[in-house]
């Protein structure tokens, strides 16, 4: 139960919401954008966040936009199953069905996982390893962002912008691996979550678990991508060069999770070597 | 754009009735459905949508009554345990020693015939996949796998 | 009682009365049935773990809107406890444990208190905290409660006034000098694993109004309902007579709801409204940890034998970690000294259990009761001493398992009514192929490997556990069946319909059973626990049966002319036995019988039925030589695992239990007992540990971070019963409620040892812990 009152509203279009949004900001009503709600209302009922206005976008058209074409757009307002069921992108149905559980993935939407407070975020790694840009909206209109310059430990969002979709480019061939670890079984936050794309040489990866927000690093794939370490010393050098970043907590100690990441990379490497393999 | 400012009164379609309630916009659907309407079938259980006892079907959905507020439910078809009409279903769960103390079985329940509407012979993993949202201490799962694999066969 | 072998229900998979009604959302749980004028409560905390607590500012709280009331541990100078009266309702002075309730507001509607908690500020002057019982035992360690010396406490509980200790119990059987003396290898190990919780899916709440005259009316979440009332009324000078306690059906209980919970607050809330309706009901946080759960343990096993694997001494140390207050621990580390030799013949038994305070959420009774604790601990002696003898470590227990006519910890000879553990050792080897071996390498990093164990439990009871049985009948010739037994899951009601059926030689649609459990009305009972209840109250039911068949046996020799030994009665007639012509339908005499041509004689048959545990004694405070045990349900229990070396992860493929348990009075539902069980074991070693911080935090308080086992996770399952007679229980049943539990610690912890290849004597068993240990590095 939510033990204090807010006003809710459903606008119809991205400039009605902002406008709701910069109005009630004006006014000091402290408003909050909401599509699944699954997280607000959790802090709505602990008491830890106190929005005088809820702005749901669920019935703004954009913010539902679901096209697949070689550049595939998802609106921040379709449910993790939705997306699940609908796309015909594997990483991006692996990496989605594994966040929650089901029933809350019919709740949850790809905005509401990627801009809540959780610092996991799973659902934008796919986005950070297939060229991913998102769209945003604000009092001056809208446009468009690559994820790679929009994101650097969270969406980088200002106050009253509207996250309205996320766009990513369709890996033709098909050149993924995705990787998940949780301490206590399935339903878990993760330990590691990691998603690899492309072809060896050129294979991008963005990570999550094993730190305390996900990361994509160029600097980082150089060492993933450098033939002249065999699997096992890329994998140690590329956990090396990320060494003070690992997590330490109570679903797993840093160390632990280096290890797991060592393994994964090098499954990853010999996974999407031997794929190319046989293609050529 | 709908504006819902304060204390409402709004028509909630709750197990194909029309039910006229006054609510606030941030009483949880939960809450509306068991203090409001007396829905009690609809149990609370954790309140943060890790046990999976407050289940009720959103269109033919399964959605987690406590994580969702009654407001954004106006345009719904909202069925709690009370309006599941599977009888097969239940039998099973009684055959087949699907329950012990029933404080999840409502949410089980509403669960398991939404997997059941969805897809026509789930395979295990499409059955796991959907029950594992929800949390049974007593039975460890046994009888609720024998009872949803036996309604299937029928 | 019927010949045995012509038995029509008994045995037989009768579904489960409460199904439907459960099936279709319609039991009523005690929160499902609001009071008019009721209010509602909500919790502040502490976040500490030990501290003095030098101010609660309730100012604010007070003015808020709807609040009728803002109380703090100064408002209720009382100290509570089963059997060691050493908690307060809420904190006074200072907190043992993080989570401890300081305060609660009492408001009109459930938003308004949780609106005015958060109004209200505690200042708090942090103290050493104690993080363990070894820590607890030190010397320099801080004393937890000051004033012990001066706290009640029943005889049998011994605490140690200055120190953190809240009982010890000692067991001297035979020399323990002379038991090192004889053995050929000695093996010494420390085993230990923090706090847990019951997580059953109803959270824990209480009603209480005060009637104008004065009765308390009490409706909660119990399994305990007299135990309620016993102890409300000890506590608040209260005639027991004045206290009327409704249980409705529980939402799962696995101990945690017996003995006292929120019922005293509620009682002093509703006090302090008037007598108005006063709600408490715990959020999922506050069930987790600011209310009781499972103990922890810290445990040192010494352990002889010769070398062809006869044990000739243990010597064991069981500190329970019990937390910031005594609770049940008192007992609950009592019954682990009295199975401490495991169902194993020792015959040079020291052990000291003892509950220690800590600065940790407190314990309360949980499935298994100081049994799996003490089990965990014993089974993982045996394997290591399997290894130093290197010999098979199912047949070290084949070897050593007790048998009728060896004695127990408490120096009783077990009589024939002891089940046959070698059989139920046989049966789970033969269920897990365990001949085939317990190590298969399936790739470079993945193997497969097995645990066994054994486990044994009596109910811890008093020696004067009661209980009894009242029916009455209906003009359909139907009959109630009334007990004091909650249905809590178990299928009681189920049980003891058949019971009833059986006696009568009718289906159980003919027997209803009294759903609520109200002590104006319902007989006494001891507790619904301890896995007693099958066994006394169904005693209590055939009683009741026999004296309602005799009652009806004397009226209708009146009408039908003949000698009561003459009749017999099933199928819902009273019959001339050997002229079944001459009958009378039960529905036509049951509540008086009239004539033809009017006159009526008898009148409403009521039977009744009684049973208290007979011959238990208390036990030496010295020795502990005594029978507290009144019967022993024992088998053996053994898991597959398959567990991938390169990261610790594992799964467990199979899981089996045989347990002696004389008679099964429902199959599916005695299988859905001991599958829940061994489920909850899985979790138990597994995931379902409480996580502290280097101040005793608890980190991972909510259900998203505290897990139990989801569906997918579960086993294929094994169960089977061997039936041993146990003479004097219904039927020759004995209980099998808990014992599911016990065993699977140290099944998991000998199968994932063998897969690492080095003793796992930690847990909960993480793929972390495990990998660390003696995974792939």
């Amino acid at each position: 139960m939510i033990p204090f009152k807010f006003s809710y509203v459903v606008p119809d279009t991205i400039e009605e919401a902002v406008q709701a949004w910069n109005s009630a900001e004006k006014r000091g009503v402290n408003p909050l954008y909401y599509s699944g709600g699954t997280e607000i209302i959790t802090l709505c009922r602990d008491q830890k966040i106190e929005p005088g206005l809820i702005i749901d976008i669920k019935k703004i058209p954009d913010c539902n936009t679901l096209v697949q074409n070689e550049t595939s757009t998802f609106g921040s307002a379709l449910t993790l199953n939705k997306i699940i069921e609908s796309t015909n992108i594997p990483i991006l149905a692996r990496t989605l069905e594994r966040i929650a559980d089901h029933t809350i993935r019919n709740k949850l939407t790809l905005g509401g996982n990627i801009i809540g407070r959780l610092p996991y975020r799973e659902a934008v790694l796919p986005f950070m390893v297939l060229y991913g840009s998102v769209q945003i909206a604000s009092a001056n209109g809208i446009r468009t962002e690559n994820i790679s310059d929009f994101f650097n430990k969270r969406m980088l969002l200002k106050k009253g912008e509207l996250l309205v979709n996320l766009s990513l480019k369709n890996d033709k061939n098909d050149n993924w691996f995705y990787k998940r670890k949780e301490k206590s079984g399935r339903i878990d936050y993760p330990i590691l979550t990691a998603c690899f794309t492309g072809k060896p040489g050129n294979i991008k990866m963005a990570l999550s678990g094993s730190f305390s927000y996900p990361i994509r690093d160029k600097e980082v794939e150089i060492i993933l991508n450098n033939k002249s370490l065999d699997h096992r010393k890329r994998a140690a050098a590329v956990v090396d060069s990320m060494n003070n970043l690992f997590r330490s907590d109570f679903r797993a100690s840093a160390d632990y999770r280096k290890h797991l990441l060592k393994l994964t990379i090098k499954d990853a490497l010999i996974y999407l070597e031997k794929k190319n393999e046989n293609i050529q | 754009m709908k504006i819902y400012s304060d204390i409402q009164k709004v028509v909630l379609d709750v197990n194909n009735e029309k039910r006229e309630l006054v609510i606030e916009p941030s009483d949880t659907l939960l809450r509306v459905l068991r203090d409001k309407l007396e829905l009690k079938g609809t149990k609370i259980g954790c309140e943060h949508g890790d046990c999976g006892v407050c289940t009720v079907q959103i269109n033919g959905k399964a959605v987690k009554s406590c994580l969702s507020l009654a407001i954004e439910n106006i345009e719904s078809k909202i069925t709690t345990i009370e309006g599941i009409d599977n009888e097969p279903l239940k039998k099973s769960f009684v055959k087949h020693q699907g329950f012990q103390c029933g404080y999840c079985t409502s949410g089980m329940i509403v669960n398991a015939d939404s997997l059941l509407k969805s897809i026509d012979k789930p395979s295990d993993a499409e059955t796991r996949v959907y029950l594992e949202s929800n949390l049974c201490r007593c039975t460890g799962y046994e009888g609720i796998e024998s009872a949803v694999k036996n309604t299937v066969k029928l | 009682m019927k010949k045995i072998n012509n038995l029509t229900v008994i045995g037989k998979n009768t579904e489960r009365l409460d199904g439907m009604e459960k099936v279709n959302g319609n039991t009523r749980y005690t929160d499902d049935l609001p009071l008019p004028g009721m209010l509602y409560t909500a919790f502040v905390a502490s976040p500490h773990a030990h501290a003095e607590i030098i101010s609660i500012e309730t100012i604010y709280a007070e003015k808020a809107k709807g609040v009728m009331g803002v109380f703090t541990g100064a408002d209720f100078p009382y100290l509570i406890g089963l059997y060691l009266g050493d908690k307060p309702p809420l904190a006074r002075e200072k907190v043992r444990y993080f989570g401890e309730p300081v305060a609660v507001i009492v408001a009109q509607t459930e938003s308004e208190a949780r609106r005015a908690a958060k109004l209200i500020k505690v200042s708090y002057n942090p103290l050493p905290i104690i993080a363990s019982p070894v820590e607890a035992l030190k010397d320099d360690a801080p004393v937890l409660h000051e004033n012990l010396s001066s706290y009640n406490h029943i005889d049998a509980i011994l605490p140690e006034p200055g120190t953190n200790v809240s009982n010890r119990t000692k067991i001297r059987k035979g020399n323990i000098e002379k038991g090192f003396e004889e053995s050929d290898t000695i093996i010494e190990e420390h085993f230990s694993f923090p706090p847990g919780d019951h997580v059953f899916m109803e959270d824990r709440i209480a009603i209480v109004e005060i009637r104008s005259d004065d009765q308390v009316m009490i409706r909660s979440s119990t399994q305990s309902p007299f135990g309620v009332q016993n102890l409300m009324s000890s506590f608040f000078d209260i005639p027991n007579g004045k206290i009327t306690v409704t249980a409705p059906p529980v939402g799962g209980g696995f101990g945690g709801k017996a003995g006292i919970q929120l019922e005293p607050l509620a009682y002093l809330l509703s006090k302090k409204m008037d007598g108005r309706p006063v709600r408490v009901a715990l959020t999922r946080e506050e069930d987790l940890v600011s209310a009781p759960g499972s103990a922890g343990l810290q445990a040192r096993v010494r352990l002889g034998a010769t070398k062809e694997g006869i044990l000739t001494g243990a010597d064991i140390l069981l500190l329970f970690d019990s937390g910031g207050y005594a609770d049940y621990a008192v007992n609950v580390s009592r019954a682990a000294a009295f199975a401490s030799s495991g169902p194993y013949k020792i015959d040079n038994l020291k052990t000291d259990s003892l509950s220690v305070y800590t600065n940790h959420p407190y314990a309360t009774a949980y499935r298994g009761f100081g049994h799996i604790e003490l089990s965990y601990a014993i089974e993982r002696a045996m394997d290591i001493m399997a290894a130093k003898l290197d010999m098979d470590p199912l047949k070290l227990r084949m070897i050593n398992a007790i048998k009728a006519g060896d004695s127990t910890p408490t120096q009783n000879i077990l009589d024939k009514n002891t089940g046959n553990l070698k059989g139920c050792l046989e049966k789970v080897s033969e269920r897990l192929k365990w001949p085939e071996g317990n190590y298969l390498k399936i790739s470079e990093n993945i193997v497969r490997t097995k645990g066994v164990a054994c486990f044994w439990k009596a109910p811890a009871i008093p020696t004067n556990t009661e209980a009894g049985a009242i029916l009455t009948f209906n003009n359909d010739g139907s009959m109630n069946l009334s007990t004091g037994a909650v249905e809590i899951g178990q299928g009681i009601i189920t049980g003891l319909a058949q019971i009833t059926a059986e006696e009568f030689g009718v289906s159980t649609e003919m027997v209803h059973v009294v759903r609520e459990i109200i002590t104006d009305r319902s007989p006494h009972d001891w507790t619904t626990a301890a896995s007693r209840t099958l066994f006394m109250v169904g005693r209590a039911t055939i009683m009741a049966a026999v004296d309602a068949k005799n009652k009806i046996k004397k009226t209708a020799s009146a009408v039908l002319l003949c000698s009561e030994e003459d009749l017999e009665i099933s199928k819902g007639k009273v019959f001339i036995r050997d002229e079944k012509d001459k009958y009378i339908t039960l529905g036509k005499i049951v509540n008086g019988y009239s004539y033809p041509n009017g006159t009526s004689i008898g009148g409403p048959i009521i039977g009744t039925g009684q049973y208290i545990s007979r011959h238990l004694t208390n036990v030496d405070p010295q020795t502990g030589a005594g029978r507290p045990a009144l019967e022993w349900t024992m088998g053996a229990e053994g898991v597959e695992v398959e567990v991938n070396l390169e990261d610790g992860s594992f799964k467990v493929l199979k899981a089996a239990c045989a347990m002696d348990v004389g008679r099964v009075i429902n199959p599916n539902i005695a299988r859905g007992q001991v599958v829940g069980s061994m489920a909850m074991g899985i979790g138990y070693s597994t995931t379902e540990a409480l996580e502290f911080d280097k101040n005793q935090k608890v980190l991972n308080g909510t259900l998203r971070d505290f897990k139990i086992q989801r569906y997918g996770d579960h086993p294929e399952y094994f169960v089977d019963f061997l039936t041993t007679p146990q003479q004097d229980g219904p039927y020759g049943a004995r209980g099998l409620g808990e014992q599911g539990i016990i065993g699977i610690p140290g099944a998991l912890s000998a199968a994932l040892s063998k897969a690492v290849g080095k003793q796992l004597n930690r847990m909960p068993l993480t793929p972390e812990y495990i990998w660390n240990e003696g995974g792939i590095k």
